[in-house]
């Protein structure tokens, strides 16, 4: 559906897009996730035609279409700061791209607005000034107005972010809803990893202008192939560095010595560039009953003393005193508090500083 | 400790209701000063109009003219010639200057954002210099013997032109050109009017156009409007309030006209505008009363300019910065 090979860009010095190339199906919901400013937005407007590309080729529906103005790339837009021209009322936001293209017949237009205003649940505000209207309504409209062209893409540059918490997780449902009902191809820009995550069939992370992971939602949760990406799609996590004792299969860490079990993560040891680091997701390190010794369970297992309790949205993080931190959904745990707890040898990741090295077991 | 409290709350209440008082005071006192210097002459005039005061009556008894004064003010050819002056001076100059200024605007639009205020900043230096300075200046250049315009005519052999007659400007219809003030004179007026004022206009239009966020431009890209169509449908829609106003404002200021009038012309019946006729009559004829009554004419008719001014802005809409 979408083709895009060796897209770089230059802005004011700064090569905000470095040879991107990435590969769209039709029908896909695909997510662009990154920290502000590593190019997400740029990415988007040059597919969009709005910032022309230094080198490199788009083609969408196999048609090339890289020196192709933005109005003939049928594309559908949402922006992240823009949802509506306050100046026109509901009806004429809506209708405002059909003023340049012939799709609908005139007597076709009044019902078509109705329709795009139903399937987004605003058809009861066509006649309302735009700025008498809340964000999540104005938001829609943006979407109708995307909708209205029958694109056979949408482009969508954080269209929730100036939303409240409340609201985003609605009009997400919505949104994903939406993309089944259309059956379009969605191209979703947001810096919001519960957002992708969520939305998105396949997910792209971006950084400094690169694309350095491509997959879908899990495979980049469980399998980030970066320090880098483990450290931005996971809010909660452990940051272990680990130095080898010499052994070849053995690191020592702050948790006592780890064995690895894993041949390939070994031989990858071998070949590491700089500093190893081991990485541990919180949720990852669970509790266990007292009584249950090392010997008996193939996990890594140690005693700790609980630092600090606090409270995250509807978890809770225990701060442990040899410095891990671990997740629980149980609220009985209170600082100075004596815990168990164990670590799956898989889940611990080891990570140089450029590439995932492989799991400890 | 039970009257502490209450004296405490007391006296609360005491500072409470001083502060009200003090709050009240602050408000009433300026209002009553304003009132009564622009209360009392304005009164002062509109009873004065209704008497016969010379100067040499001032001082004695007014003898009561009824609306006497307000015939003459009706029947005199003059008056109506100098209010006709005044509407079409703000006609002619307010549509050149607002064209021109919008055209340069929209030219500036495609100059790098950076550079563009420090551009427009040269053409600002005329709103800093005092009316009547400009006045002598354009005298100068519009002289015609040895003026500027005249010499700089003359390098391509043309004749010189009289710039501060009532000559009709081009041939044909002569009468239709003098009703309609196309005379040599009067474009002289306005040629000083816009070189002053049309950078204000050129700064409003960018300012206005500035404000609007780079992605409902990007959105009507998208959509295929032309810039001729960005510029008809969401440029200047969205910087329509704030131009009103600015134009109320130079309408506001051209009824104020008068330096300019009075250097290159005097008294002079043909280009006199409402101010003009006003000390003529006022302060060269010394007819108060008389002068009173054209004056409250004049008022009624600011009034009337200013309440069609606001049913504009309101009509023009809400200011949109973003959304």
């Amino acid at each position: 559906m979408l083709e895009l090979s060796g897209i770089t860009k230059i802005l004011n010095k700064n090569r905000v897009l470095d040879g991107i190339s990435l590969s769209i199906t039709t029908g896909e919901f695909f997510a662009i996730l990154g920290p502000s400013g590593s190019g997400e937005t740029s990415l988007l407007n040059v597919i969009a035609g709005l910032l022309k590309q230094d080198s490199g080729s788009i083609v969408i529906n196999s048609i090339d279409v890289t020196n192709t103005p933005p109005n003939k790339r049928n594309i559908g837009m949402v922006f992240q700061n823009f949802f509506v021209y306050p100046h026109l009322d509901v009806y004429e936001n809506i209708r405002y791209p059909l003023r340049y293209i012939n799709s609908y017949k005139t007597s076709e237009i009044p019902g078509r607005i109705q329709e795009v205003a139903n399937l987004l649940n605003i058809g009861h505000l066509l006649k309302r000034k735009s700025y008498e209207l809340s964000g999540g309504e104005k938001q829609r409209i943006a979407l109708a107005r995307a909708i209205i062209k029958m694109p056979s893409l949408f482009l969508l540059d954080e269209p929730l972010s100036s939303l409240d918490y409340q609201l985003r997780l609605k009009i997400r449902t919505e949104l994903k809803h939406l993309h089944k009902t259309l059956n379009k191809t969605f191209i979703y820009v947001t810096h919001d990893q519960a957002e992708a995550f969520y939305l998105a069939d396949r997910v792209a992370i971006m950084q400094g202008g690169r694309i350095v992971q491509v997959g879908t939602p899990r495979a980049i949760l469980d399998k980030p192939n970066s320090l880098f990406t483990a450290k931005f799609v996971h809010s909660y996590y452990n940051e272990l560095p680990v130095v080898s004792t010499g052994e070849g299969d053995v690191l020592d860490s702050e948790v006592g010595p780890l064995r690895i079990e894993n041949d390939a993560t070994v031989n990858a040891i071998k070949n590491a560039k700089g500093r190893i680091t081991s990485f541990i997701k919180c949720q990852d390190i669970l509790p266990v009953q007292t009584g249950v010794h090392a010997a008996e369970t193939d996990n890594i297992l140690f005693k700790a003393t609980i630092k600090d309790v606090l409270y995250v949205s509807d978890m809770h993080l225990l701060v442990l005193d040899n410095g891990l931190r671990m997740t629980v959904l149980s609220q009985d745990y209170k600082s100075s508090d004596e815990i168990t707890a164990s670590i799956e040898k898989r889940n611990i990741l080891l990570f140089d500083e450029e590439r995932l090295l492989g799991s400890l077991g | 400790m039970k009257s502490a409290c209450w004296a405490r709350s007391g006296r609360m209440h005491m500072n409470r209701k001083m502060d009200e008082v003090t709050y009240k005071a602050l408000i009433v006192a300026p209002l009553l000063i304003l009132l009564s210097v622009t209360l009392f002459p304005f009164l002062f005039v509109l009873v004065v109009s209704f008497f016969k005061v010379r100067s040499y009556n001032l001082d004695s008894s007014w003898e009561f003219a009824g609306i006497q004064n307000y015939l003459e003010v009706f029947s005199d050819r003059e008056n109506i010639t100098s209010v006709l002056n005044t509407v079409l001076y703000i006609i002619y100059a307010l549509g050149v200057e607002f064209i021109i200024g919008m055209a340069m605007a929209a030219l500036l639009l495609y100059v790098k954002e950076k550079y563009r205020f420090s551009l427009i900043l040269p053409f600002l230096i005329p709103l800093l210099l005092a009316p009547i300075v400009v006045a002598m200046l354009w005298k100068q250049v519009l002289a015609y013997d040895g003026g500027l315009l005249n010499r700089f005519l003359s390098i391509f052999s043309l004749e010189p032109v009289v710039w501060l007659s009532p000559e009709p400007l081009f041939g044909g219809n002569l009468s239709l050109q003098q009703s309609l003030n196309m005379t040599h004179g009067f474009i002289s007026l306005l040629l000083v009017e816009i070189w002053q004022w049309t950078p204000l206009f050129v700064a409003g239009f960018l300012v206005s156009f500035s404000i609007l966020r780079k992605e409902i431009i990007q959105s009507a890209v998208m959509d295929g409007a032309s810039p001729l169509r960005i510029f008809t449908d969401i440029y200047f829609p969205m910087a329509k309030p704030l131009l009103y106003g600015l134009v109320l404002l130079r309408v506001m200021d051209m009824l104020k006209v008068y330096e300019t009038i009075w250097v290159f012309f005097g008294n002079s019946p043909a280009f006199a505008n409402i101010n003009i006729r006003m000390v003529t009559t006022g302060i060269d004829i010394r007819n108060y009363s008389y002068c009173s009554a054209f004056s409250i004419v004049v008022f009624l008719l600011i009034f009337i300019v200013l309440i069609l001014g606001r049913l504009l802005l309101e009509r023009a809409g809400r200011l949109y910065y973003a959304d």
